[in-house]
């Protein structure tokens, strides 16, 4: 569904990703691990057209998508959750979420996507008419999910969704993560919390110094030495 | 009796200075409005917007000069006029610029558009001559009480006063308009949800140079343009974003409502001052509340 082709991206002059390559299937939820800075977040913006991609290919759906404006790639259905979720503060969460729904396909969908969304994230419903700025951040999360699932994903690409959140709505996040990923969504998960992406993910690539060192099952990946002793603390 | 009189002189002079403060204020707010959108969606500082401005008034002084149109249909001719001249503008000189850092691009604006505006100073000045223009439109006064209201005042305020309302309802209700605005909160955001950034910043521009024309058209009813105006409007449009909080679309135009009153105010009892008074207020700001009335402190 999803491949990436030697990719390479850089910041001015100074490299920040090379030679990337990777693949998401239908229905797969694949994770990319690996140390702050090694360019997991870099490789997403480059995918979703939000930074310019150096060399390297990216095709998405049988299309090529190199190049291609971050506005035509949201419309092919490829939605990058970022890390620091971008939400417009001034507007309320009902408001957030309809401008999820800003390409032309999605709006029409708009009102049934919504209901499933608030089915997933119930609280996005009571807190619909407050200010997005004002949300505690496991609710600015849910909301960046929400407003994501909104422009209705064939890939979700999700950047450290866990970040600085409670264990507890961590564990809800991976829980209902999955449930969409059962709704036909294929998922490329970024994590810093290596043993729960693997353990949810089917496929994984650990990526260190801007390129890609390691690919595999998760399974696998859960049980390799170099892997455990670098990324699971064990 | 003299008490009475008194009284009521005071209160006839101060409506009627409330109403031209208003007036101005509405006149500040609607090119201040567009200076502010235009930063707002492309991080872009818009030296030229006063030139929009003063070429509103000249096209709107030329037009009654030599046909008497009334200045409020020719307010309705500009619209179109204006939103290519702000679009084509943003196609030719900004356009190229994308692609930059963000703070390189925001350096190489100030220098392009400052260039543009001292080019269309002087091609104005070539075009319709260094001169003073006034525009002699009048209507007639009616009186209330012992007041006498100026129709076009009130006319220029109902004027503004619907487009502003038309620009929040677009601004609100469309999903062009949307899309501004969530460019303007965040333009990451925007991106990410599918909104053409390039066709978003071009119709702000557009956008902003139909506000500041139609803010010259009233502008050249109520004072005197010359083809040098431009400039020294543009920085107090800036005091005026600064003062109603970099980013927040809503105090810019409760910042020009604040500065016309206050100029207006201060010119009849110390006209000296009047003009310096938007700098003064600037710096107040700045060491009061340097996020401004309405600003936000997050980058």
């Amino acid at each position: 569904m999803l491949r990436v082709e030697q990719l390479a991206v850089s910041y001015g002059i100074i490299p920040a990703v090379h030679d990337v390559s990777l693949t998401v299937n239908e229905k797969e939820i694949v994770s990319l691990i690996g140390a702050n800075g090694a360019g997991k977040t870099t490789t997403l913006n480059a995918i979703s057209g939000v930074l310019p991609i150096r060399s390297g290919r990216v095709f998405f759906d049988g299309q090529e998508l190199t190049g291609a404006g971050s506005h035509r790639i949201v419309e092919r259905g490829l939605i990058q959750i970022p890390e620091e979720r971008h939400l417009f503060p001034d507007m309320s969460v009902a408001e957030n979420l309809e401008m999820g729904a800003f390409s032309a396909e999605a709006r029409h969908l708009a009102r049934r996507t919504l209901a499933w969304v608030h089915e997933l994230f119930p609280r996005l419903h009571e807190r619909r008419s407050q200010l997005a700025g004002t949300l505690s951040g496991g609710e600015q999360q849910m909301l960046a999910i929400g407003r994501g699932l909104m422009a209705r994903p064939k890939l979700l690409m999700l950047d450290e969704p866990s970040l600085g959140l409670a264990p507890l709505i961590v564990d809800d996040l991976f829980r209902i993560m999955v449930e969409i990923n059962r709704s036909d969504v294929a998922i490329l998960l970024v994590e810093q919390n290596a043993a729960q992406a693997l353990e949810t993910s089917h496929r994984a690539y650990v990526m260190e110094n801007g390129r890609i060192t390691l690919a595999g099952e998760a399974q696998a990946l859960l049980e390799d030495e170099q892997v455990r002793a670098a990324y699971l603390g064990i | 009796m003299a008490a009475r009189l008194g009284k009521e002189f005071m209160a006839t002079v101060s409506l009627q200075l409330i109403i031209g403060g208003i007036l101005q204020g509405g006149i500040y707010a609607l090119a201040a409005f567009g200076l502010s959108l235009i930063f707002g969606v492309s991080n872009i500082l818009n030296l030229a917007h006063g030139e929009f401005l003063m070429l509103g008034a000249m096209v709107s002084f030329l037009v009654y000069t030599g046909t008497e149109l009334s200045p409020f249909v020719t307010a309705l001719g500009l619209i179109p006029l204006f939103f290519a001249v702000g679009s084509l503008f943003e196609r030719g000189l900004i356009r190229p610029l994308s692609g930059r850092p963000d703070h390189m691009r925001l350096v190489a604006s100030i220098l392009v558009t400052l260039g543009a505006s001292i080019a269309i100073e002087d091609f104005a000045s070539f075009a319709f001559g260094p001169n003073e223009k006034a525009l002699a439109y009048t209507l007639p006064s009616f009186q209330v009480g012992p007041i006498i209201v100026s129709t076009i005042r009130l006319a220029g305020l109902a004027f503004i006063l619907v487009l502003t309302l038309a620009l929040h309802t677009f601004l609100k209700r469309t999903y062009q308009g949307r899309a501004i605005v969530a460019t303007t909160q965040s333009r990451r955001g925007a991106m990410l949800v599918g909104v053409n950034i390039q066709r978003v910043a071009n119709l702000s521009f557009g956008i902003g140079a139909i506000l500041a024309a139609l803010a010259g058209v009233f502008f050249v009813i109520m004072f005197p343009v010359t083809p040098y105006v431009g400039l020294p409007l543009t920085l107090k449009y800036l005091c005026i974003i600064v003062l109603g909080g970099l980013g927040s679309l809503f105090g810019t135009l409760l910042g020009g409502l604040v500065l016309g009153l206050v100029e207006i105010l201060v010119a009849y009892y110390s006209p000296h001052w009047s003009e310096t008074s938007a700098f003064i207020i600037l710096v107040l700001i700045l060491l009061i509340r340097p996020q401004g009335l309405f600003g936000r402190f997050s980058g």
